[in-house]
């Protein structure tokens, strides 16, 4: 009887290895042969993949006066401030992004450009929509622009506004060499359809 | 001799896990993505329609921030009905070959309905008026079609379906023709047959659920996505569902591995008992 067990174990035994060896053979032939394709496969859609962490305690956005940068900048899509102007009774939310998406709730701050308090160029957007930059036009030489963030807040005065084409982007130079804020909307502003034009204001730090 | 014919046994049942494990994974994408009545269903049990309703709404307003007309002449210039319909629409050009394009002509008429009772039409503005109801009808397009590859989706879906039938012909030969060699080679002892073939479920078994297991490690399956958050739910839902069939097809060949191999075993201990008796 045992002779019999020991056999059938041998048989079982002998069956499971020859199965895993075919395995192991097949993962090794595909590494082989394919292994960067599947690599590549892989990051490619992890590309489009987005991980939550649910226990990331996000930490506050803070300004470093010494090296003039910000600490745990704003998420995108995020709002971080306010923008007021007493001269057109404007207050609106200030969001870090420029999509339709963004651009619907309030201002939109261009991500290639600075935060306030970094000493550089900030470039502001919104929509010529009454609710939102509709009365911008009235917005002369001098007047100030408040912007209050999470981090501090910080005032500019006027110095110019230009009409540009939606093309000159020049007109917009992203530096830091100087604390600029430029907010722009569609021209004309109570216009229909799709406007090429950008009424822009340039204001710089006034404290 | 003996060892040559180990080898060439090997080879075999490698051959009939590559056949097994091919006309599983074959049988499932043609079950899933390849299948219309699936990719209905699961549009329909993610809310792809009313989502996509919601979607294109939302981008209309993203024009009326721009055009600086009232969000009054978006009333009612398009249903919830139309995307559904439309949507299946498309589904049916790429399952069934059809080429039946977006007809944007309601949306239009509505629209400019909706303008005129605003009384602001004039020779200035007409023209930029025109524009807009342009871009609101190309904005429904690219919303509901998501991509600019429509055609080529369109033709692949034949290309593919045709690939995979070919595919199954030519496996399926090769299973029989493997599974003929192997019986003819265990011809003196039928038992080992049932051997071999748990061998070939149980390499099959052992190697989909292994590879399943290593794209669910490295790949964020749930955090997929693409175009927006309607689209990536019903991606994310079937992939899931793939995952979910490639797992219980390595399950059933694996209880199907393990079944023939005990019967091949309990066929030993009955042989070896018959063999003993008579010896007595």
């Amino acid at each position: 009887m045992q002779n019999k067990l020991v056999k059938a174990f041998k048989a079982t035994i002998s069956s499971i290895i020859v199965a895993l060896l075919i395995t192991g053979l097949l993962i090794l032939v595909i590494k082989l042969f394919f292994g960067q394709e599947i690599e590549q496969a892989f990051s490619l859609v992890n590309k489009v993949s987005i991980t939550i962490d649910e226990n990331r305690v996000e930490e506050p956005t803070q300004i470093n006066e010494e090296k003039n940068t910000l600490e745990n900048y704003p998420e995108y899509g995020t709002k971080y401030g306010t923008i007021e102007i007493e001269k057109i009774d404007l207050e609106l939310p200030i969001y870090f992004g420029d999509t339709l998406e963004i651009l619907k709730n309030g201002i939109g701050h261009s991500s290639g450009s600075y935060f306030p308090g970094e000493g550089g160029s900030i470039i502001y957007m919104g929509h010529n929509y009454k609710k939102m930059l509709r009365r911008l036009g009235e917005v002369q030489k001098g007047n100030l622009i408040k912007i209050t963030t999470t981090y501090g807040e910080y005032t500019y005065k006027v110095y110019d506004m230009q009409l540009i084409k939606e093309t000159e982007l020049d007109k917009l130079p992203v530096q830091r060499e100087k604390e600029i804020l430029m907010l722009y909307t569609c021209y004309p502003f109570n216009n229909i359809g799709y406007a090429t034009q950008r009424y822009v204001v340039y204001a710089e730090l006034e404290k | 001799m003996k060892i040559i014919a180990k080898i060439i046994k090997f080879i075999l049942i490698t051959i009939l896990v590559i056949c097994i494990i091919a006309i599983g994974m074959s049988k499932i994408v043609s079950s899933t993505i390849l299948d219309k009545t699936y990719t209905m269903q699961k549009l329909e049990e993610t809310n792809f329609y009313s989502e996509t309703y919601e979607l294109v709404k939302s981008n209309f307003e993203n024009y009326i921030y721009q055009s600086g007309l009232e969000e009054t002449v978006l009333e009612d210039i398009c249903t919830e009905e139309k995307v559904k319909n439309d949507i299946e629409q498309i589904i049916s050009n790429i399952y069934d070959g059809t080429d039946i394009k977006i007809d944007t002509t309601e949306i239009s008429d509505k629209l400019n309905a909706n303008i005129d009772e605003l009384n602001i039409k004039n020779s200035r503005n007409e023209k930029a008026i025109e524009q807009f109801v342009k871009h609101i009808t190309d904005e429904y397009t690219n919303t509901i079609l998501h991509t600019k590859y429509e055609d080529e989706i369109n033709n692949a879906y034949g290309k593919i379906t045709n690939l995979i039938e070919k595919a199954n012909t030519v496996i399926i030969i090769a299973i029989i023709a493997d599974v003929i060699i192997i019986i003819l080679s265990n011809i003196k002892k039928v038992s080992r047959n049932l051997q071999d073939l748990g061998i070939a479920l149980l390499g099959s078994s052992s190697f989909v659920l292994i590879a399943n297991n290593i794209v669910q490690t490295k790949v964020n399956i749930a955090g997929i996505k693409i175009f927006n958050d309607s689209f990536s739910e019903v991606v994310v839902t079937i992939l899931q569902n793939i995952v979910e069939k490639i797992n219980t097809f390595g399950m059933i060949t694996l209880v199907v591995a393990i079944i023939l191999i005990v019967i091949y075993i309990i066929t030993i201990l009955l042989q070896k008992t018959k063999e003993e008796t008579t010896e007595k």
